[in-house]
């Protein structure tokens, strides 16, 4: 069964002025474990379409299947648990003041003892080299801790995929060979993931995998 | 040639905080460009900043050294003096446009300036033809894309006459083709005798660059043109790790 | 089908006018029968522009709960006429009390659509108004740019519960008396965001000169026309005619 089929996709974004068609009709399948550049130029309607994918948009036609199932029929829980979002802006999604307790978050809903909580959660300080930062305030991070941060606090909850919007702009070079390292680290886990980025280069070498969009249709599924 | 700006011995804290650069000078004339390249956190944009006059007129910090535009010290300048001689423009479109119409952007600078209705048409007018963006007048800046975004912060920064053109970042939330789009005309602006600095970490886009200040070495920096930074081995393993010459550029 | 544009050609001074005076009349009525054609009337010139009921009803939905919450409380201090509902001898619900919840709720409803009014107009014509009216810029653009940020705050609050949600708190099983924790929850991330890009606009503007005189000329020109004329004379003396009537009623 595939992770993902996404099937006969529209989506229209309405303005106030203007509606204007973002996906016009598109149709692919992810398997588990995927690595996969979801490219385009902006406007193409990628960072939608990644919406789409965790069900955080619905389309105007078309289904999402989440592992077979419609991901209507999902909370955004149960699809947090499978699927982890990053925003461009790592600052959107942190919640807490320190950053043991933001790696801790989301474990607290589970029914885990408090021994396994702490053990998870050492495990991601230890993977994102943060445990020297770990009762730190998240605002007064790096830019990279801060995405390192977001990433470890997503991982803990040891989803099947983790979706990154344009995860690259404003990286420099060092910081772009450090991220490909921490995707090293995603895939080491066994963990699928999609970048949705304008940044060509960057993402053909950490994928597998290209999506390629244009102006709303769907150019290629599945190049190399 | 004139002298556009000179920066002497420029350095920088803020309050209550470590150096964050040191001693940096150079000077630019007319139709001269200058990029600005470091990593993150390097103090790239704080110097930006201080070149045109934000810091430390808004922003608190200590500055030593001096930047003199067209002759006359940036300290003794007011904001709106200096809004007339250098012009920013930012990485985020969206918190530089806050006006319901492309047109009422562009008119905002000299409207601010109290220039009379007809001068504050022509410039609009005049800019806009410039750069492109005629048919797009009536719009509202939200509905375009991001790379025409840019270009009407540009416009909108273009519309004051400035002599010294500030580039945060611009293109780095842009697609290649926008990109493109925005160095051509940047490229337009030099050839009329704009000086321009350019803020970038991908030296790629620095390429119309007369000079390369590269920022980020702790507090040391270094000077050069293209040819000498891709020539320096060691600044080019510190700052962009094992990346061979070849694919930097 | 294709929404009505009328209001939009008015003058924004006209609108200011017409605002002000429903206001004034919400604040100065309290009759509920008065205040409901208010607000019927306010709707129908809502709806003259463009904003419908299915818009305003999508708007108003999360209010709904305040709403009642206001109407419960007024009731239990204001008790008049049939006790509805009674512990011992405190009368909680009474259809006195619950007849002046609804004007008070009345009342916000009209001044809040009312000022919705406004909205028919793009900003930089109520910048234009206001400044007409005698308004320093400054805070006319302050108004500006509280139009123009209010959707960026939407937009993170909206984000920030996302990203809460998909980390596990499930917002619809948390019990009502602990749903203010969630808030703490997305404060910061919200408004760390909110407040770095304010302050990013308030550097563009201020590198665009903008402050620089006491006064700044404007390319846009506003011109009353014999429409603006037209109702402006008919909602002032609508206005006198109502406030007679109410008043000499009472």
């Amino acid at each position: 069964m595939s992770f993902w089929i996404v099937k006969d996709l529209e989506f229209t974004y309405r303005g106030r002025q203007i509606n204007q068609p973002v996906l016009k009709g598109v149709s692919f399948s992810i398997e588990a474990g995927e690595t996969v550049a979801l490219m385009g130029p902006n406007g193409s309607g990628k960072t939608t379409l990644g919406k789409l994918l965790m069900g955080i948009l619905e389309p105007d036609c078309g289904q999402v299947l989440l592992e077979g199932r419609d991901i209507k029929n999902y909370s955004l829980g149960e699809i947090g648990a499978r699927i982890g979002y990053i925003f461009q802006n790592p600052e959107k999604q942190i919640f807490t003041s320190s950053v043991r307790e933001e790696i801790n978050f989301g474990l607290q809903y589970r029914s885990f003892t408090a021994e396994e909580t702490n053990r998870r959660v050492n495990e991601m300080l230890n993977c994102f080299e943060l445990t020297h930062r770990a009762e730190a305030f998240p605002f007064n991070l790096s830019r990279g801790e801060k995405q390192r941060l977001a990433l470890a606090a997503v991982l803990a909850l040891e989803p099947g995929f983790i979706i990154f919007d344009e995860p690259t702009t404003g990286l420099d070079m060092r910081r772009k060979d450090n991220f490909a390292v921490l995707l090293e680290k995603v895939k080491a886990k066994g963990t699928g993931y999609i970048l949705i980025s304008h940044d060509h280069e960057f993402s053909s070498i950490c994928c597998d995998r290209e999506i390629i969009l244009k102006e709303g249709n769907l150019v290629c599924a599945g190049c190399n | 040639m004139t002298e556009v700006l000179s920066v002497k011995g420029l350095s920088f804290h803020y309050p209550d905080s470590e150096p964050l650069f040191e001693d940096i000078s150079f000077s630019l004339q007319a139709g001269e460009a200058l990029g600005i390249i470091g990593p993150s956190g390097c103090g790239k944009s704080t110097l930006a900043l201080a070149l045109c006059g934000i810091i430390p007129h808004r922003i608190e910090g200590r500055i030593e050294g001096d930047v003199f535009i067209l002759g006359e010290d940036i300290r003794k300048l007011t904001l709106p003096q200096i809004a007339t001689r250098v012009g920013i423009v930012f990485q985020d479109p969206e918190t530089q446009l806050f006006l319901p119409q492309i047109i009422y952007e562009l008119a905002f600078g000299p409207e601010n300036l109290c220039l009379p209705r007809e001068k504050i048409t022509r410039v609009v007018n005049e800019t806009a033809a410039l750069t492109g963006l005629e048919s797009l007048l009536a719009q509202h800046p939200y509905e375009i894309s991001g790379g025409q975004q840019q270009l009407v912060a540009l416009s909108a920064v273009l519309c004051l006459d400035p002599s010294l053109l500030i580039l945060d970042e611009v293109a780095s939330q842009l697609d290649q083709e926008s990109s493109a789009r925005i160095l051509s005309i940047v490229q337009q602006l030099k050839h009329k005798g704009k000086t321009v600095v350019m803020i970038d970490h991908n030296l790629k886009r620095l390429q119309l660059a007369d000079r390369i200040l590269v920022m980020g070495f702790g507090l040391k920096h270094h000077l050069g043109n293209m040819n000498d930074i891709l020539d320096h081995k060691e600044l080019l393993e510190e700052y962009f790790g094992n990346t061979p010459a070849e694919r930097v550029l | 089908m294709r929404r009505l544009q009328l209001m939009q050609r008015l003058d924004p001074r006209t609108k200011l006018l017409l605002v002000v005076l429903i206001s004034t009349m919400a604040i100065l009525f309290t009759d509920i029968l008065w205040l409901a054609a208010l607000f019927c009337s306010t709707l129908l010139f809502l709806f003259l522009g463009g904003m419908g009921p299915s818009f305003l009803a999508a708007k108003m939905k999360r209010f709904l709960f305040l709403f009642l919450a206001l109407l419960v409380i007024q009731s239990i201090f204001s008790p008049a006429g049939e006790p509805l509902l009674a512990v011992g001898s405190l009368n909680i619900i009474t259809t006195g009390g619950i007849v002046k919840g609804l004007s008070v709720i009345l009342r916000m409803l009209v001044i809040i659509s009312s000022a919705m009014i406004l909205l028919t107009s793009d900003s930089m014509d109520l910048v234009l108004g206001f400044v007409h009216l005698r308004i320093p810029y400054e805070i006319a653009f302050m108004v500006l740019l509280a139009m123009r940020f209010l959707p960026v705050l939407e937009e993170e609050i909206r984000d920030a519960l996302v990203a809460v949600q998909l980390r596990g708190v499930n917002i619809k099983e948390i019990p009502l008396g602990q749903k203010i924790k969630i808030y703490t929850y997305i404060f910061m991330p919200v408004v760390v965001s909110s407040l770095l890009k304010a302050k990013q606009t308030a550097i563009a503007m201020e590198a665009r000169a903008f402050r620089a005189y006491e006064r700044r000329t404007y390319l846009k020109e506003l011109t009353l026309q014999k429409a603006d004329y037209a109702l402006m004379v008919v909602v002032l003396l609508a206005g006198i005619a109502l406030f007679t009537i109410y008043f000499t009623g009472r």
